[in-house]
């Protein structure tokens, strides 16, 4: 019998495989792609802290309609002043080094850990979330999520001409008399939004391995941006089917499940290229 | 010489506290075709993104009026992570030249292609630009500044890696351009030679100073440093 909560795990991942590649290809543009592990850890901090003020009695923490709620609030209230401020590093024109990355990914982990380490709903909500929380996703953090996703998304493909731009070379956009800075902050305001929201729903595992494998896997044959989306749709699309197929047949777990079946369908499509190059 | 086109006074280029070239004056009229050589660190490089704006003047006065820039960077600074076709490279610099909601539904194709055709790149317009030889991609660079609209074409070392054919078949197409359109060109280059014949001006940057030289002094320095 199918609980109930699969086609909702299923309708999830179909719309991180088809949204979250979009955002992904914003990070390997920019050549930010630790970025996409960095700012998940980091969204889980932010969670870890609004369960913990939750638990202390915050006021402002109390008022959320369940959980999923306040585990959005709590991933956007890290991820995007994050992003931002990384941002305006960068367009100051300082280099964003791996090393501080890294920095930041080891420290929000352990924040993240000690801030619950004596809250044990939110140490259960969050080692949910480390493994992929697909399958237990609620109505309204699915609801939230299609909505999210739906609006950045579009506001991404309708502004992608100048985006492309502003990602690849921001001198000439500069010389164009383009307000880089303006649109390298929407940039990490859509990013922020993407990453946090989907954080909150299904983790920063399967968040960051739809940001990227679609398209790295898409890169292996597409031959212009245009057809690169496509591709990477379709990846992130197959990934969360094949995902939600194997999960069930052989009971994975589905966040990890996904994230197994998207490495391999890029090992595949990374072989598949390397072997067409040949003839 | 008439009203010029831009104009830096008593300028002052650098980064920070350290500055490249002191004291610069530079006037440049409509129509100037500028080549400009010297070493490698002397400030080339430095004084065309200071006329393009994207280093602010440490002192003095940059006046650029009403020019529209095209520019034309260094090859090594256009790596794209991803797959983009040599027409998309154009495509993006045509968006730049609207604004941003109408590039929302159009991509300006027929404009894309008028500049893809002046370069003559309309034959690779659809190939990957990784894939492009250093003169196509060249080629490309420049139809995605001329998709400015521009008045002035600021060209960053567009013949570095490009060999000695090509290099003149981007002169003669740079000659074109500046000759039927009447753009203005500032030029920095280490291989100056195709570009003697349509110089109206040469300048040498060397040890913070900006100097025009003549074309002897200006081959005699170049092959001074160079050897």
């Amino acid at each position: 019998m199918i609980p109930d909560s699969i086609p909702k795990a299923l309708l999830a991942a179909l719309f991180l495989g088809l949204s979250l590649p979009i955002t992904g290809r914003h990070l390997i543009l920019g050549r930010s792609i630790l970025l996409g592990l960095a700012v998940p850890q980091i969204s889980m901090a932010g969670i870890a802290f609004l369960f913990l003020g939750s638990a202390l009695g915050w006021s402002w923490t109390t008022h959320f309609a369940d959980d999923s709620a306040r585990a959005a609030a709590g991933a956007l209230l890290f991820a995007v002043p994050t992003l931002l401020f990384l941002s305006a590093i960068q367009r100051a024109g300082r280099h964003l080094s791996e090393a501080w990355l890294a920095v930041a990914y080891l420290a929000s982990f352990a924040a993240a850990n000690l801030m619950l380490s004596s809250n044990a709903i939110g140490e259960t909500y969050l080692s949910d979330l480390f493994h992929g929380r697909l399958i237990l996703i609620s109505d309204e953090a699915l609801r939230l999520l299609a909505v999210s996703l739906a609006i950045t998304g579009a506001v991404a493909l309708a502004l992608r001409r100048r985006l492309l731009l502003i990602l690849t070379d921001p001198d000439f956009a500069a010389v164009a008399r383009v307000r880089v800075g303006g649109w390298v902050m929407l940039l990490a305001l859509l990013n922020g939004c993407v990453i946090g929201v989907s954080v909150a729903a299904v983790g920063p595992l399967v968040t960051f391995g739809f940001l990227v494998l679609p398209a790295l896997t898409a890169a292996a044959f597409a031959r212009s941006l245009r057809t690169h989306l496509a591709w990477s749709i379709a990846a992130g699309l197959i990934a969360a089917a094949a995902g939600y197929h194997y999960a069930y047949q052989w009971d994975f777990p589905l966040g990890d499940c996904t994230v197994v079946c998207s490495t391999v369908l890029l090992i595949l499509c990374r072989a598949g290229a390397r072997v067409r190059s040949l003839f | 010489m008439g009203e010029p086109l831009l104009q830096l006074r008593d300028a002052t280029l650098g980064y920070g506290r350290d500055v490249v070239l002191d004291k610069l004056g530079l006037a440049v009229a409509a129509g100037d075709f500028i080549v400009i050589g010297g070493p490698n660190g002397g400030g080339k490089t430095t004084l065309l993104r200071s006329i393009a704006g994207l280093i602010p003047l440490l002192a003095g006065e940059r006046q650029a009026g009403e020019v529209r820039f095209g520019y034309v960077p260094q090859q090594a600074a256009v790596e794209h992570a991803l797959p983009i076709t040599a027409r998309e490279v154009v495509e993006c610099g045509a968006a730049a030249a609207l604004p941003f909601w109408q590039t929302i539904f159009g991509g300006r194709r027929a404009w894309v292609y008028e500049c893809l055709e002046a370069c003559h790149a309309v034959e690779f317009a659809r190939k990957p630009f990784a894939q492009l030889s250093g003169g196509q991609r060249q080629r490309v660079l420049l139809a995605r500044a001329l998709a400015l609209n521009p008045t002035c074409l600021l060209l960053d070392e567009p013949t570095a890696g490009v060999d000695r054919v090509t290099q003149g078949a981007l002169s003669e197409l740079l000659a074109k351009l500046n000759r039927e359109r009447g753009l203005t060109a500032l030029l920095v280059t280490h291989e100056f030679a195709p570009f003697l014949a349509i110089a109206t001006r040469l300048l040498w940057v060397q040890r913070g100073t900006c100097e025009v030289v003549n074309p002897e002094r200006f081959t005699a320095r170049q092959e001074d440093w160079s050897s």
